[in-house]
């Protein structure tokens, strides 16, 4: 094995353990979402129904919004396999996560390929890829280099597809240890998953417009529209990536427009479900929910500017314009993104989304990202037109809602950011003057990476217990121990959807749960309570000294009853008591 | 006159006139912001930090957990947020934006030292902002400097005709971003006209 594959290896090995090691127990928890996914592709595994009673859904019903459905059915699979647990729900995104590593080498490797080099004498229309040439090329092909790297001498100061080998094993290092990419990747998160077919798209999409293929491009086009069935900003991003892609590539789509007409129109097709969704209540539903546009907020706006403003200026509020404003609120939302301190220093204030005390990629990425300006002019063309656009579209999905910066509704920057890493590393180290500067990037690039690693198992998981809802887990296994004992369970809803957390631990039949009409309100002997409540006045009075009633009550809540066991979380932070609340009735 | 250097000329006076109207905006503001960096962040952070990794060897927490390490961290998030896409926007508007990233490439261009001069005069003045505690002479440093700096991306609106119309409807629509921006949150944490 030679040096580059030995590294390659290396690398995607490292994006494997970073990735699954102690996925089941880090993060801590279990997320609600993930928990309803999880029970729902086992609901869809023992009865073809999601928990709600709907046969194969196109859409699930989640908490207050509807979830697309790719991530549910990768599901089925990783639960038939490895069960109903933590571990079967985080695979599928921990798997592709990783298969994104050596995706993005090849991605990167394809950017660098004669296609993607504007003004390249052998572009798209030429005939180098004639077998006379390859003949003849073959017999001058110096050891170790393919003849397709040979007949690749780029425009004059841009580098050739031979540079393209350091800089694909650099991106691929630079998105195995991203802590953005990890992080997502670690967690049931459907946009690890549609970020993964986005990327395999694009690489398909470059392949197929070099090769002419209509099999190639159709395969790229249903990998974009599958990417869309797996998280919402993707039925925004996918959209304006592909048609940028489109216009980047126009003259080589012109010609060959006809290859287009089976994937487009089968993209199209397949897309027609989400297309419909979109503009469906229940498609809705989340982005109305979570909207940066609110004409309640425009207005007050205009008549806080209308008494309070600089008096002069006043009259304007006459002026503004319910658009104009909301394009304003998208400016600031979608900048943002772009922030500093958001990327390097503090990320996503959202625990679940974030490396405790860090920002969603490293430090020393801000100083290879500076750097990659130097390098952008080495690389000219298409390549350069595909990785900006995509940075830039990235936000776009995240400006229209709220709150911002969004680490998980712009995962896809990742890819961007971690190519743009890789370029800006190997101007640095392909330079021959700058030794001191690589030794220092060396150290500093493995200390950080060493403290990251620190706080990911070390920091983490007692930083962001209560993010994950930890502690369901243990307060379902007190309740299973105790359960037998009692007629009724009443459980108190802290975090709004015990109910869920019931049906997943307790791996419970989902024949039973839909046949019985059971819901987040009750199910079987359970019954969830809010916790704003008294639970004495949701007992019935004959219920009192007929059934046997086992009450699982917050952490600071007095019960008059016969106190039974705490359930914590993994930090040891109690969460529940159960209580025997028959003592107190007697 | 060429006429690249009237349009050139005409865009420096909107330029000035749509700047100044945001500093005329900032008559109101009673506490500007403070990009102050106070070293006590680095020991509670340390601290904190230490804290964290209870049971773990010292040695090993202190390794991670340092001064050293920490204080590069907090300084750089400081000396970092007077850099914000964001606040850049609240002080030259999306015009002034797009012109400033405009400037800043001009920065790695061969033989512009201009530029380059230029924006090491910004990062000093960034250096100075996080260092002093009137939050008020911090801002306008950081204004004057930046209004500056951004008018050597004008070139970038002069290749095509297409070009000045946008810097037209940017110009306008920087207008608008100030008028709807005028409490400038990030700038001024108390604003009051009466």
């Amino acid at each position: 094995m030679n040096l580059r594959k030995t590294l390659l290896v290396l690398i995607i090995l490292l994006a494997f353990i970073l990735r699954f090691y102690q996925l089941g127990i880090n993060p801590p928890g279990l997320y609600w979402d993930e928990a309803v996914f999880g029970y729902d592709a086992y609901s869809i595994l023992k009865t073809g129904k999601d928990h709600h009673g709907v046969t194969l859904p196109l859409f699930f019903e989640s908490f207050g919004d509807w979830k697309l459905p790719g991530y549910h059915y990768l599901l089925v699979p990783s639960i038939a396999i490895f069960g109903l647990n933590e571990f079967a729900v985080r695979f599928p995104s921990a798997f592709f996560g990783f298969l994104t590593v050596p995706l993005i080498y090849l991605l990167t490797k394809k950017l660098f390929e004669k296609s993607n080099v504007s003004g390249h004498p052998f572009d798209e229309s030429s005939t180098v890829r004639s077998s006379t040439l390859r003949l003849g090329l073959e017999e001058l092909r110096p050891k170790g280099l393919r003849v397709e790297e040979m007949t690749l001498s780029p425009p004059k100061g841009q580098w050739s597809v031979v540079k393209s080998e350091p800089i694909a094993l650099l991106s691929a290092f630079f998105l195995a240890i991203s802590p953005w990419h990890i992080q997502f990747s670690r967690g049931g998160f459907e946009s690890t998953t549609g970020l993964f077919f986005l990327t395999f798209g694009l690489y398909l999409f470059l392949k197929g417009i070099e090769r002419k293929q209509v099999i190639t491009l159709t395969l790229a086009f249903l990998l974009f529209t599958l990417s869309m069935y797996f998280y919402h900003a993707y039925r925004i991003f996918t959209p304006l990536f592909v048609i940028v892609l489109l216009l980047i590539h126009f003259k080589a789509v012109k010609k060959i427009v006809t290859k287009f007409v089976l994937p487009v129109l089968l993209a199209l097709t397949l897309a027609l479900p989400i297309i419909i969704f979109t503009f469906s209540p229940e498609g809705q539903s989340r982005a109305s929910s979570q909207s940066a546009f609110s004409q309640d907020t425009y207005e007050s706006a205009r008549i806080f500017y209308d008494q309070n403003s600089k008096p002069p200026l006043r009259f304007l509020s006459k002026y503004w314009s319910f658009s104009l404003y909301n394009v304003y609120l998208a400016f600031n939302n979608y900048i943002d993104h772009f922030s500093p301190v958001f990327l390097f220093y503090k990320g996503d204030q959202i625990g679940r989304h974030s490396q405790v005390d860090m920002g969603q990629i490293y430090l020393f990425d801000g100083i290879l990202l500076v750097c990659s300006i130097f390098a952008l002019k080495k690389l000219s063309g298409k390549s350069l037109k595909i990785m900006l656009s995509w940075l830039i579209l990235a936000p776009i999905p995240a400006m229209i809602v709220n709150p911002t910066p969004h680490a998980y509704r712009t995962l896809q920057m990742s890819v961007p950011l971690a190519f743009f890493s890789a370029l800006g590393a190997y101007w640095i180290f392909s330079n021959k003057k700058l030794l001191i500067i690589k030794v220092l990037l060396t150290f500093v690039i493995f200390y950080t990476f060493l403290t990251y690693l620190h706080l990911l198992f070390v920091h983490y998981p007692k930083k962001f217990a209560a993010d994950w809802q930890d502690g369901y887990r243990e307060m379902v296994t007190q309740v299973q121990k105790y359960q037998n004992h009692f007629d009724k369970v009443y459980i108190t809803n802290i975090n709004q959807v015990p109910y869920i957390y019931l049906l997943f631990y307790g791996k419970y039949d989902p024949e039973k749960f839909i046949n019985s009409g059971g819901n987040r309100d009750y199910f079987d002997k359970y019954v969830f309570i809010p916790d704003d409540v008294n639970i004495y006045d949701q007992i019935l009075t004959a219920d009192r000294r007929q059934v046997r009633i086992l009450y699982v009550a917050p952490s600071w809540e007095k019960v008059d009853g016969k106190w039974l066991a705490a359930a914590n979380d993994s930090t040891g932070r109690h969460i529940y008591s159960l209580w025997d609340l028959n003592e107190t009735f007697k | 006159m060429k006429p690249s250097n009237k349009f050139r000329i005409f865009f420096i006076i909107i330029l000035v006139v749509l700047f100044g109207f945001r500093i005329w905006q900032t008559t109101g503001c009673k506490q500007f912001s403070s990009f102050y960096f106070n070293p006590l962040s680095i020991k509670v952070s340390v601290e904190s930090n230490v804290n964290t990794d209870f049971g773990m060897d010292r040695n090993i927490s202190r390794f991670f957990h340092n001064k050293a390490t920490v204080g590069i961290f907090e300084f750089s998030k400081n000396f970092a947020s007077a850099f914000q896409p964001k606040l850049l926007m609240v002080i030259l508007g999306p015009v002034g934006l797009i012109l400033a990233t405009a400037a800043f490439l001009k920065v790695f261009e061969k033989r512009r030292y201009l530029p380059k001069f230029h924006f090491a005069v910004i990062l000093t003045t960034s250096l100075i902002a996080i260092s002093t505690l009137n939050s008020k002479i911090s801002f306008f440093l950081l204004a004057i400097f930046w209004y500056s700096f951004s008018l050597w991306g004008i070139d970038f609106f002069l290749k095509t005709k297409l070009a000045k119309i946008v810097f037209v409807l940017l110009a306008f629509l920087s207008l608008c971003y100030f008028i709807f921006d005028w409490q400038m949150k990030l700038i001024c944490d108390e604003i009051f006209f009466n």
